[in-house]
């Protein structure tokens, strides 16, 4: 019987080994003039985040460590809060970035936190007024399910090796590969300029708006790239999120501002879980533009849950400190700004007895 | 462990280090069998040992169908290893579903129950594997077979990584005969196993993931109605993408156990330039169809009954090939469909008396390609949700959806239609010849040329990815 694909009859070795050979020499050369080519384009290695690098992150934790501090949110912490910063003024405590850029609301994550964990650290947890709305309460939850469902040694290794090519070689990025050059070369007419976001593999983000094109859709779509059909889907799929250890009969208000409050309440209850227990939660409104901010005026929003919360709450607005910046895009914070602003939110915790 | 992630590239690198030290064959084996275990593990460890159940049991099965001249003897180790095996993949695969029908099947008669439903994941790959033993326990029972010399050949022949997952499914005819003499380093067997590794991850991560699955998932993970040619394009991608995923996992799977001096059976041969059904499923998944034929259809009486009863094994073999492929009534559907086209095809030959027109290139074309799109409708209920979507489609492909909206780009067009026209006359130009041919009839340099061009195409080409489709059943 003819064999199609794996027959085997007898061809000279000498002719196998020079394919092999002839085929990894054409490769590094083809690879290293990519390489020189985009590095000379003014590109730089970068880390793509994804879940199985958050999940590495995630299982550093000690959770018996009080001077653990966990950073989460979405892209207005990964790119406004400096690790490096903080790293400087607090050199005795050990900060992970669990912030989720491509989520819309933490809560996920903090329902994980108090309810499967017993940490008992500091948590800096960024939420816009949207946040606490239960409809976006679940959009972190896949990164939950993967972490206890998927992620496993194997994940880790192969997350590993993929990180460290990633963090040495421009080629590695996805957003050089020949769909986006092709699409870039079509629509702009010329190959995808440097991004003006890139991460490290600590997931720390450094956004250099001199670099932002708003009419580009690779920088438009940097920071929120994963806020496409793809995750709307699921973002829809997850409204069913509830917290679990929340006991308060669930009532229909008629106004909005009332219903957040009291979706929000039950957001505070987590915070309040992990103080219980000797931990310190603290919600955090970073910048945004005065446009963005108007939606949820924040004396009908914000402010009416902050006056009877247990839990310790600071919006941008009210400290002066922190409201000096500006978000070029509306949202994030230029990468020159983030350690003046690091340093400022650090002197608020000090105020509040997060940090010694 | 995926072929296409670093971790694999490394494992096997290891492996292909240590599987060609000066060891003992039985060591090497040894060192086979753990490496596959780990490869399985990668997953979910636990789900090893329910391929220890299945490897023990058949072992155990097997001997003793082998040492007795007692039919009722034969006949109760026979039904062990069938209850074992089909019992496990029953549980793990088709709980759910069952416990779904039967409260649809209650609710006919008004009777309202809701029953705790249970939360079981599936075994990686458990219907390859509980294939593959079966057919070792079927053919001690029907003499076909000796047992295996030992119970290190036939747990390697189990688990052995590289078709454990997702086929192609190895008789032990084929496998274990290969495990009696030791493999020494050949650089020939290596270095096209490796040449098919990297034709198997080119379909696979080239075409299936970055070209064609973008464009399927537009239209069919999307609750709008589509087009006429929106629902066309979707659905062609999807033709194109499941040969190439599937395929490209068969053909790295030759090509990894060739490197490690193990020759396996092919899965695909160019399937979508069949002529009729028979054909086709000469061509696709032909370790599942194989298998289907000899272990199914010939057991039910296959045509040696009568016209009705030949039909009608044909009919139950291709329900239940849609059923080994999801717990799910459209794949039952898909696997019907097959059924029923098969079934028309045997009668039109009989009616239609044969001629020289038959032979002639432009008509086989013509039935290729009558036989290709009617292949593409049957995969509308092999990729669809459920049976509403499924029908909306093809109403849409059938111009009968005249509010449909168009899903697609431009872009996504035109990759769709020129990915599967390519993939069409690649299949019809190497219908009757083999890749190994061709391409050992090339100078060197150009090999290497062509190896480094498509290496480099899944450098800079790889989308976003994606579990190999199979995987799943």
């Amino acid at each position: 019987m003819r064999s199609f694909i794996s027959s085997f009859k007898k061809n000279s070795k000498k002719n196998w080994i020079l394919t092999w050979c002839g085929t990894i020499f054409l490769i590094v050369i083809i690879m290293f003039l990519v390489e020189f080519f985009w590095r000379k384009a003014g590109h730089v290695p970068k880390v793509i985040d994804d879940k199985a690098l958050w999940a590495i992150e995630r299982s550093k934790i000690n959770f018996k460590n009080p001077k653990t501090v966990l950073l989460l949110g979405k892209s207005h912490i990964q790119v406004g809060f400096s690790i490096d910063t903080f790293n400087t003024i607090c050199p005795d405590y050990q900060i992970f970035q669990l912030a989720i850029a491509a989520g819309a609301s933490p809560v996920a994550v903090l329902n994980d936190l108090a309810v499967n964990t017993d940490f008992n650290g500091i948590i800096i947890c960024e939420m816009s007024t949207e946040d606490f709305f239960k409809k976006n309460w679940g959009t972190q939850q896949e990164y939950i399910e993967y972490l206890y469902k998927n992620y496993n040694l194997n994940a880790q290794i192969n997350r590993q090796i993929s990180t460290f090519f990633q963090e040495k070689l421009v080629i590695m990025n996805p957003n050089l590969n020949l769909y986006n050059i092709l699409e870039n070369l079509v629509i702009n007419h010329a190959f995808p300029t440097p991004q003006h976001v890139i991460m490290d593999s600590r997931r720390d983000y450094y956004a250099d708006f001199t670099k932002y094109n708003r009419n580009k859709k690779n920088d438009r779509l940097a920071i929120f790239n994963f806020l496409e059909s793809k995750y709307r889907k699921q973002f829809d799929a997850k409204n069913n999120f509830s917290i679990s250890t929340y006991n308060k009969p669930w009532v229909v208000p008629l106004k909005v501002e009332d219903q957040w409050l009291y979706e929000a309440e039950a957001v505070v209850s987590l915070a309040k879980r992990i103080n219980d227990r000797g931990g310190k939660v603290v919600f955090v409104h970073f910048p945004i533009s005065k446009q963005m901010a108007a939606e949820y005026p924040k004396n009908l929003f914000w402010d009416r849950l902050k006056k009877d919360s247990s839990v310790e709450m600071i919006h941008f607005f009210d400290k002066k400190s922190l409201n000096q910046y500006y978000c070029p895009d509306g949202a994030h914070l230029d990468f020159r700004d983030t350690p003046g602003f690091t340093k400022s939110l650090i002197n608020e915790l000090i105020d509040l007895n997060f940090i010694e | 462990m995926l072929f296409n992630s670093y971790t694999f590239i490394l494992f096997f690198v290891i492996l292909l280090f240590l599987h060609y030290l000066p060891l003992k064959w039985k060591v090497k084996k040894f060192n086979l069998l753990i490496a596959s275990y780990l490869f399985y593990s990668a997953w979910n460890p636990v789900f090893v040992f329910l391929i220890w159940i299945s490897t023990i049991v058949d072992w155990f099965s097997a001997k003793k169908i082998y040492n007795t001249e007692k039919k009722i003897i034969k006949r109760s180790f026979l039904f062990l290893s069938l209850l074992t095996n089909l019992g496990l993949l029953s549980f793990f695969k088709y709980s759910e579903f069952l416990l779904d029908n039967f409260i649809n099947l209650l609710s006919v008669f008004g009777i309202t129950f809701h029953p705790a439903m249970p939360d079981i994941v599936l075994p990686v790959g458990i219907s390859f594997y509980t294939f593959q033993t079966l057919s070792y326990t079927n053919d001690i029972y029907r003499n076909k077979l000796n047992p295996a010399g030992s119970f290190l050949d036939f747990a390697l022949y189990v688990t052995f990584f590289p078709q454990l997952v997702a086929g192609p499914i190895v008789r032990a005819t084929t496998f274990l005969p290969q495990c009696k003499w030791p493999k020494k380093p050949d650089f020939e067997m290596i270095g096209w196993g490796a040449s098919l590794f990297l034709l198997g991850l080119f379909q696979k991560v080239v075409v299936a993931d970055g070209l064609l699955a973008p464009v399927a998932e537009k239209v069919y993970d999307n609750a709008n109605i589509p087009n006429t040619i929106t629902a066309w394009a979707g659905t062609l991608a999807f033709s194109g993408q499941i040969f190439c995923d599937f395929a490209g996992y068969s053909t790295c799977a030759i090509g990894v156990a060739l490197c490690l001096g193990f020759v396996l059976p092919d899965n695909f041969k160019y399937p979508y330039a069949a002529i009729g059904f028979a054909d086709f499923w000469k061509r696709w998944h032909i370790s599942l169809s194989s298998w289907l034929r000899d272990y199914l259809y010939i057991s039910l009486g296959g045509n040696r009954k009568g016209t009705f009863r030949t039909y009608n094994n044909i009919m139950a073999t291709m329900f239940l090939g849609g059923l080994w492929h999801g717990a799910s009534w459209t794949f039952v559907a898909w696997g019907c469909f097959h059924g029923f086209y098969l079934i028309i095809e045997r009668v039109l030959k009989k009616i239609i008396p044969s001629s020289t027109i038959w032979s002639l290139s432009p008509v086989k074309i013509l039935l290729s390609s009558f036989t290709f799109i009617l292949v593409c409708f049957t995969w509308v209920f092999f990729r669809s949700h459920n049976f509403k979507q499924a029908f909306s489609i093809i109403k849409s492909m059938a111009g009968g959806n005249g509010q449909g909206v168009n899903l697609l780009s431009t872009y996504d067009m035109i990759t769709s239609f020129t990915m599967i026209a390519l993939i069409l006359i690649t299949h019809w130009i190497m219908r009757d010849r083999s890749l190994k041919e061709i391409t050992l009839s090339m100078h060197w340099s150009l090999r290497s040329v062509i190896f480094s061009t498509v290496l480099i195409l899944i450098i800079f080409l790889s989308g976003e990815h994606h579990a190999f489709i199979y995987f799943q059943f």
